[in-house]
């Protein structure tokens, strides 16, 4: 638009050169009318307001000489002139806005005057106005964070706006945009100081400036970095505390921090806050993730991202502590183990056994092992725990358990007697006393009783109390071992040896009158006044004949022949007998050659009467009549006096060597048992001793070789080839249930005699007496005590004895027997001259107490001429001694093998 | 059975030898003929009867038809004895067989009646009753010599029926031609007895 005023103006000022050359020759010749036409504008409207220079030109024509000007301009109904001169043009530079129209007035040399004519109307629009450019956001803002809206607004100018947009940084000016758009929408990715500009065009070139902008900071870019833990995985829940902390940098202002966790696919945020890190208390096992979101004071966020799988394990827990043992217990008595049960945690567990007793905690035990073996060893109350560490240092501590009372130690005192030694076997009790103390519960006192190597329990009660009624004789020591109600023990050790003795010599012996059962008459008063004598020569306390008259006279004893309980019981509470010799008369003869056969027995007195001793001899004068006659006796009280001094002597010897047990006995009598179990009950009697061997504890030791020898060292019996015992019965019935390995308690009843001889069922029941007593399997009971049942049950036997019979005496306390034995006797024959020989007939029968059936029957039959070869040699000249070995031979065989 | 066998082997061997060893032999088998006194008679049992069944038996008292009084007596205790000592038959005791006598009120326990036997049987539990007779017992003499002999007879007796079973009787001892040659007295009459008694059981058992 510029370039083209120079060629305008070239050619009106030719125009005008033509038309002064024209005028100056014309009013030479003809003038021609003054005319001007209405000026004209260059440019052309609109323009705006103080924004362009419009020259208005006017073309006059005619008139003479030279023209002058004026210019009219007219703005509503306001007119004025605007410059008048020469010049036909009129720079106009207008100021204000509105519609103009313009006008010319030339007037010539001659002045004339010609008037244009308004021109049309000029528009003039306002000026082109740029406002102040702003942003949306204040100042400052992050780089890459958010967009700012920058803009501007315009008026003015003609026609529509170009916008054009430039950023400054470091004097650095560059145009960011251009456009129709007033609005920059600036993403800033640089920190710095910033300042804006815009540039307003319009359609005329017109162009207005808004201004710089103040300077705008672009902070750096908001930043998190990784997200850290400050424990590494895994970790218990609820056991510790795990820090979670983020850095950040840039952005606006503070920061705030959202943490958040992701299980499985749930997002949760757990801590919103300015601090840059979390103390995660998890609570729950699991596989987590965590993030950081960070946010500044501007709102712009940034993320640590997922943290890698982060594990919880289940919480670290200890459940109750145990004891395998329930209290109470004894010190020093137990062990025992506590055991502890860990669960959840990482890794190994350590753990630490805590005893608290009177308010003192102390640590006991801290390992791997979740077992404590506890020997406490003093009473009290104790509580017991467990700290449990897992392999992080996670602590569980588990409860106190109840309270454990630990009492004291069960402890006993040596058994203590209360007699001193020695005492007599079967005659004396001794009362051994345990102190004991501690322990738990109810005790239980074992009493132990030793004999050289053999041990056997002789007593497990409550009581601390054992009434010993010793059978044997030996040296023995007594032990105690106390068991409390959950089985601990304590033993008291062996006691210093105590010596039984059969019988003490000085025990008194009351010597019963002599009963005979010759069936003839016999110098009874005689015999027993020997056997008094010929006891006191050996050493024996014999009790005052006058005393012993009293009591029997007190007693009404008229049965001389056995001795009964209650009587028994009388003669050691009274008058202090501790045993009574018994001697029966068997036979007496003064027709040559004399015999002679006496049974003597010493029993025991008090409350379990037992026999002691029993022994019997029978003599012929021509037992041994030697070379010529020498020796045969044909005195009758020679034959007396040899006959009681054998019986005392035997006596003696037995009560002596068992007095003297440590000295090597110069003979024995009856083998004695070095211990011999006695069961309480007879029917555990009848159990065979092997087996409860087997089933008993390994201590308890009950055997007695020499008591299932069937044959004592002081009466060999006879024997054939086979074995058989020579005077054994030929026809005899025995049944299985017998056994060699038992012991029984056996009542013999009194034979019944069938035979001319008078007594002979009693004299045979003293045969069986004495020669069962030899054999230890049987422990026969005083005959008086069987009678006095028999009394008690008013049993008389007729024709033997039955089942029903049996029954009651089985059924009674005192007897207590095993097996009945019971008998016939068919013949008891003594010769009484030389001619002719004994003969002995009878039948046994065994009634048995569990199957009350018969289990043994026998039949025999001896005269004393069967072993007869030459001239009398081997002759028995006494049914006593027949009868003696037939019974032995029934005693031997009913046990055999 | 046993002698028969003997008899039959000594016609055998007496066919086979010369005339002087049969002389021989004639003379040693009339000899010991001769000295066989003993003898017993057939017995009876009743063939319907299952004697296997007989556990227990009661031995009642034996009549006595000699002049020895306890010769009953002897004899049953031999025989009881003899029969518990086989372990075949359970032999009550005499006391118990006694009390089932008094129980029942058996007048003539030697010979009760087959009602008396069932109460008994009933009381003692038993299942057969056995009762005998000694018909001798003791010495017999014949001129100068003498012996021991004994004749028994005994009778089984159904419990539950009263009905008798088994009857058998047997003789021992006496006098044999060595007694009457030699003298001595024969044999103890406790060895007869338990021979005879022997010979019984054995017929018994037989059955069995």
């Amino acid at each position: 638009m510029s370039d083209k005023l120079p060629i305008k103006a070239f050619f009106l000022t030719a125009a005008v050169l033509l038309a002064v050359s024209v005028m100056s020759c014309s009013h030479m010749l003809v003038s021609q009318p003054l005319e001007i036409k209405p000026p004209t504008a260059d440019p052309s409207q609109p323009q705006a307001a103080r924004m362009a220079e419009i020259r208005w030109t006017a073309a006059a024509s005619g008139g003479i000489g030279s023209y002058s000007y004026d210019f009219l301009i007219r703005r509503a109904k306001e007119v004025r002139v605007v410059q008048s001169g020469p010049l036909p043009y009129w720079d106009w530079s207008p100021d204000e806005p509105g519609k103009y129209s313009v006008k010319a007035i030339v007037t010539d040399y001659r002045e004339n005057t010609a008037e244009s004519g308004w021109s049309p109307e000029y528009e003039i629009v306002p000026e082109l106005m740029a406002r102040t450019i702003t942003a949306d956001r204040p100042a400052p803002q992050a780089a890459n964070m958010t967009g700012i809206k920058w803009s501007v607004s315009s008026s003015g100018g003609v026609g529509p706006h170009t916008y054009e947009f430039h950023l400054l940084k470091d004097k650095s000016d560059r145009v960011v945009q251009t456009g129709v758009s007033s609005v920059w929408d600036w993403k800033p990715d640089r920190a710095g100081l910033y300042r804006i500009r815009a540039v307003v065009r319009d359609t005329l070139g017109n162009t207005a400036e808004s201004g710089w902008s103040p300077e705008y900071e672009i902070v750096p870019e908001l930043l998190a970095e990784k997200i850290t833990a400050d424990r590494p995985a895994p970790q218990a829940a609820n056991m510790t505390a795990i820090k979670w902390s983020v850095k950040s940098s840039g952005g606006i202002g503070t920061h705030t921090y959202e943490f958040h966790v992701l299980k499985g696919e749930e997002d949760v945020i757990m801590q919103t806050d300015v601090m840059p890190y979390w103390d995660w208390k998890p609570d729950r096992p699991g596989r987590y993730r965590i993030k950081a979101v960070v946010r500044d004071t501007m709102g712009n966020t940034t993320e640590s991202g997922w943290s890698s799988e982060y594990e919880i394990v289940p919480e670290l827990l200890v459940k109750m502590i145990t004891a395998d043992r329930p209290a109470p217990q004894a010190a020093n008595m137990a062990d025992i183990k506590w055991a502890v049960t860990a669960a959840g945690g990482v890794g190994k567990y350590i753990y630490e056994f805590h005893v608290l007793k009177d308010r003192e905690d102390r640590t006991v035990q801290t390992g791997s092992s979740p077992v404590w073996i506890w020997k406490p060893d003093e009473a009290g109350f104790y509580k017991v725990r467990t700290v449990v560490r897992d392999a992080l240092g996670n602590t569980a501590d588990g409860k106190w358990s109840p309270e454990y009372e630990i009492v004291p130690e069960l402890l006993v005192r040596g058994p203590s007697a209360d007699k001193t030694p020695p005492q007599a076997a079967n005659i004396s009790t001794v009362r051994w006393t345990a102190e004991a103390a501690g322990g738990v519960g109810g005790r239980i006192y074992e009493f132990h009783l030793l004999k050289g190597e053999k041990e056997k329990i002789a007593q497990t009660d409550t009581s601390p109390y054992w009434d010993w009624e010793p059978d044997t004789t030996g040296a023995f020591r007594v032990k105690v071992v106390v068991l409390d109600s959950l089985g601990n023990r304590a033993d008291s050790g062996w006691s210093p040896e105590y010596e039984i003795r059969k019988f003490i010599k000085s025990s008194l012996v009351a010597v019963l009158p002599v009963e005979n059962l010759s069936g003839v008459k016999a110098p009874a008063k005689k015999i027993g006044q020997l056997i008094k004598r010929e006891l006191r020569r050996e050493g024996f306390n014999i009790i005052d004949n006058d005393v012993l008259e009293e009591f029997m006279l007190k007693h009404r004893v008229r049965y001389t022949g056995a001795i009964d309980l209650k009587t028994a019981e009388s003669f050691q509470k009274e008058i202090g007998v501790e045993a009574v010799l018994i001697t029966s008369i068997e036979l007496y003869s003064e027709i040559y050659p004399p015999k002679i056969s006496l049974i003597s027995r010493l029993t025991s007195t008090g409350s379990r009467p037992a026999i002691l001793w029993m022994d019997s001899v029978g003599l012929s004068g021509d037992d041994s009549p030697g070379i010529l006659g020498l020796g045969l006796i044909e005195d009758p009280d020679k034959l007396l006096l040899d006959a009681i001094r054998a019986l005392s002597a035997d006596l003696d010897m037995d009560l002596w060597g068992a007095e003297a047990f440590s000295r090597p006995l110069r003979g024995i009598k009856r083998d004695q048992p070095s211990l011999i179990i006695s069961a309480p009950e007879s029917t555990e009697r009848m159990e065979r001793p092997s087996e409860k061997i087997k089933s008993g504890p390994p201590s308890l030791v009950v055997t007695s070789p020499d008591r299932t020898e069937k044959s004592s060292q002081g009466k060999k019996p006879n024997r054939d080839d086979a074995g058989t015992p020579l005077f054994g019965p030929k026809i005899f019935y025995r049944s299985p249930i017998l056994s060699s390995d038992m012991k029984y308690r056996v009542a013999i009843m009194p034979f019944l005699n069938k035979s001319e001889r008078k007594n002979a069922g009693d004299i045979m029941t003293l045969h069986f007496t004495e020669q069962l007593r030899e054999i230890m399997n049987y422990d026969v009971i005083e005959p008086g005590i069987v009678r006095n049942n028999l009394l008690g049950f008013r049993i008389i036997m007729n024709e033997g004895i039955s089942f029903e019979n049996a029954g009651f005496i089985f059924s009674t306390l005192e007897t207590d027997a095993d097996l009945i034995l019971s008998g016939t006797v068919l013949d008891y024959q003594d010769n009484i001259s030389v001619a002719g020989a004994p003969k002995v007939d009878f039948s046994v029968l065994v009634i048995e107490k569990k199957s009350r059936e018969i289990v043994w029957t026998s039949k025999s039959y001896r005269t004393g001429d069967e072993g007869v070869i030459f001239f009398d040699k081997g002759k028995i000249n006494v049914a006593h001694s027949l009868a003696s070995g037939m019974a032995r031979g029934i005693a031997e065989m009913l046990l055999a093998d | 059975m046993i002698k028969l066998d003997i008899m039959r082997m000594f016609f055998t061997a007496y066919l086979r030898v010369t005339h002087l060893r049969r002389f021989v032999l004639l003379f040693i088998f009339i000899l010991s003929a001769v000295s066989c006194a003993s003898s017993s008679t057939p017995f009876y049992s009743n063939p319907n009867m299952d004697f296997q069944s007989i556990r227990t038996a009661a031995v009642m008292p034996f009549q006595n038809l000699t002049r020895e009084q306890l010769a009953a007596d002897r004899v049953r205790d031999v025989f009881s004895n003899m029969l518990l000592s086989t372990s075949e038959i359970y032999v009550m005791p005499p006391g118990e067989v006694y009390r089932g006598i008094l129980i029942t009120g058996i007048a003539n326990p030697v010979i009760p009646s087959p009602e008396e036997i069932i109460k008994l049987a009933a009381v003692i539990k038993v299942d057969v009753i056995i009762t005998g007779t000694v018909k001798e017992y003791g010495e017999v003499r014949s001129g100068t010599s003498s012996a021991n002999l004994i004749s028994i007879s005994l009778q089984m007796i159904e419990a539950s029926t009263g009905k008798t079973i088994w009857s058998a009787s047997t003789t021992r001892g006496g006098i044999t031609l060595s007694d009457r040659l030699l003298g001595g007295g024969g044999e103890p009459m406790n060895d007869i007895t338990e021979k005879a008694v022997r010979d019984i059981i054995e017929k018994i058992l037989d059955l069995r």
